[in-house]
C-alpha cells in the first residue's frame, strides 16, 4: 500500500464522514424514510472504504446486497407497517434516555474494539499481496468447492420458497 | 486492480455531482425570483391541492416482488466470480453455474406457481 499520499488522505476522510454522516442521520433523523437514505449513504460509504483497502469484491457485494437488497427490503418494510405520521416516524429520537444508553453502549463497543486492536499482536504477512480477488475466488468456487457452490443455489431456493409461503399467507389475509 | 482504476472509478460519481449541482445552480441563477405569496405557492395549472397525508401505505403484495428481488441480488453474487473466471476454467465451469441457475429456475417457477407474480 505504501505511504499515504495526499490524495489517500482525501478519499479516506470523505469516505469517513460519508460512513460517520450516515450512522448519525440514521440515529438522529426524524422520518425513518430519511433514515434509511442516511443508512444507505453509510453502506456506500463502507463500500468504498472496502475499494480504498483494494477489496474489489467485498465492496461489489457490499453495494450488491446492502444498498441493493438490505436496503430495499427494509424501505418495503418501513413502506408496510407505518404508523401515525412520516414526519415524525423516528421514535427514539425524541427519548433521551433511549439515546443515552444507545450511546453508552456504543461507546462500550468503540472501547472494546479498540483495545482489541491495540493489544493484539498483528502480524504481517510475508505473501505477496493478492491481485483479482475475484478471479482467484470463482477459480477456487467453481474447481475445489462445486458442491458448497450449488448447495449455495438450494439454500437461496429454500429462502425464496419460505418467503413466498409466508408473504402469501399475509397477502391473502388482507 | 490498480489504483489509477479506482480513480477512474471516482470520476463517475464526481461528475455526476458535480454536473447535478451545477445544473441546479445554474437554473436558481437565471430564474426569476417573485414574492412567495401563497397564490405563486399554489400548484399551477393542471395540480390538485393534495388532501390529506402524502405518504400512503403500499399495499403488501408488493413485499413479495422485494423478496424474490432479494434472492436473485444473492444469485448475482455468486455469479460474478464465475462470469470473471469463466474464460480460463471453461466448459465444466459453464455447466456448473448452468447447474446452479436452473436450481434457482425452480424457485422462480414456484413463485410463479404460486401467484407470487402476479398483480391483484
Amino acid at each position: 500500500m505504501g505511504e499515504p499520499t495526499t490524495g489517500k488522505i482525501i478519499v479516506f476522510s470523505v469516505l469517513t464522514a460519508m460512513v460517520i454522516g450516515g450512522g448519525l442521520g440514521v440515529v438522529f433523523l426524524r422520518n425513518v424514510f430519511h433514515a434509511l437514505v442516511a443508512m444507505v449513504v453509510c453502506f456506500l460509504g463502507v463500500a468504498g472504504v472496502y475499494f480504498s483497502l483494494q477489496a474489489d469484491f467485498l465492496a461489489v457485494m457490499q453495494v450488491l446486497i446492502y444498498v441493493g437488497a438490505v436496503a430495499v427490503v427494509i424501505a418495503f418494510a418501513v413502506m408496510l407497517t407505518r404508523r401515525g405520521t412520516m414526519a415524525d416516524s423516528n421514535r427514539f429520537v425524541a427519548s433521551g434516555l433511549q439515546l443515552a444508553i444507545g450511546a453508552a453502549v456504543a461507546a462500550g463497543v468503540g472501547v472494546a474494539l479498540l483495545r482489541l486492536i491495540c493489544e493484539t499482536a498483528w502480524q504481517a504477512s510475508g505473501k505477496f499481496p493478492a491481485t483479482d480477488v475475484t478471479r482467484f475466488l470463482g477459480e477456487a468456487l467453481l474447481t475445489r468447492l462445486p458442491i458448497p457452490f450449488e448447495i449455495a443455489a438450494v439454500l437461496l431456493l429454500v429462502a425464496l420458497v419460505g418467503a413466498v409461503m409466508i408473504a402469501l399467507e399475509e397477502v391473502h389475509k388482507s | 486492480m490498480l489504483q489509477q482504476d479506482y480513480l477512474t472509478l471516482a470520476v463517475y460519481p464526481l461528475v455526476i455531482i458535480g454536473f447535478s449541482v451545477f445544473v441546479l445552480a445554474l437554473a436558481w441563477v437565471l430564474r426569476a425570483k417573485p414574492p412567495k405569496t401563497p397564490l405563486k405557492q399554489s400548484a399551477y395549472e393542471c395540480g390538485v391541492p393534495t388532501r390529506g397525508e402524502t405518504w400512503v401505505r403500499f399495499r403488501v403484495a408488493y413485499y413479495l416482488y422485494a423478496l424474490v428481488f432479494v434472492v436473485f441480488d444473492v444469485e448475482i453474487i455468486f455469479l460474478y466470480p464465475w462470469a470473471v473466471a469463466l474464460k480460463r476454467l471453461g466448459l465444466f465451469a459453464y455447466i456448473e453455474a448452468i447447474i446452479f441457475i436452473l436450481i434457482l429456475l425452480v424457485a422462480l417457477g414456484y413463485a410463479w406457481k404460486e401467484g407470487a407474480l402476479e398483480w391483484k
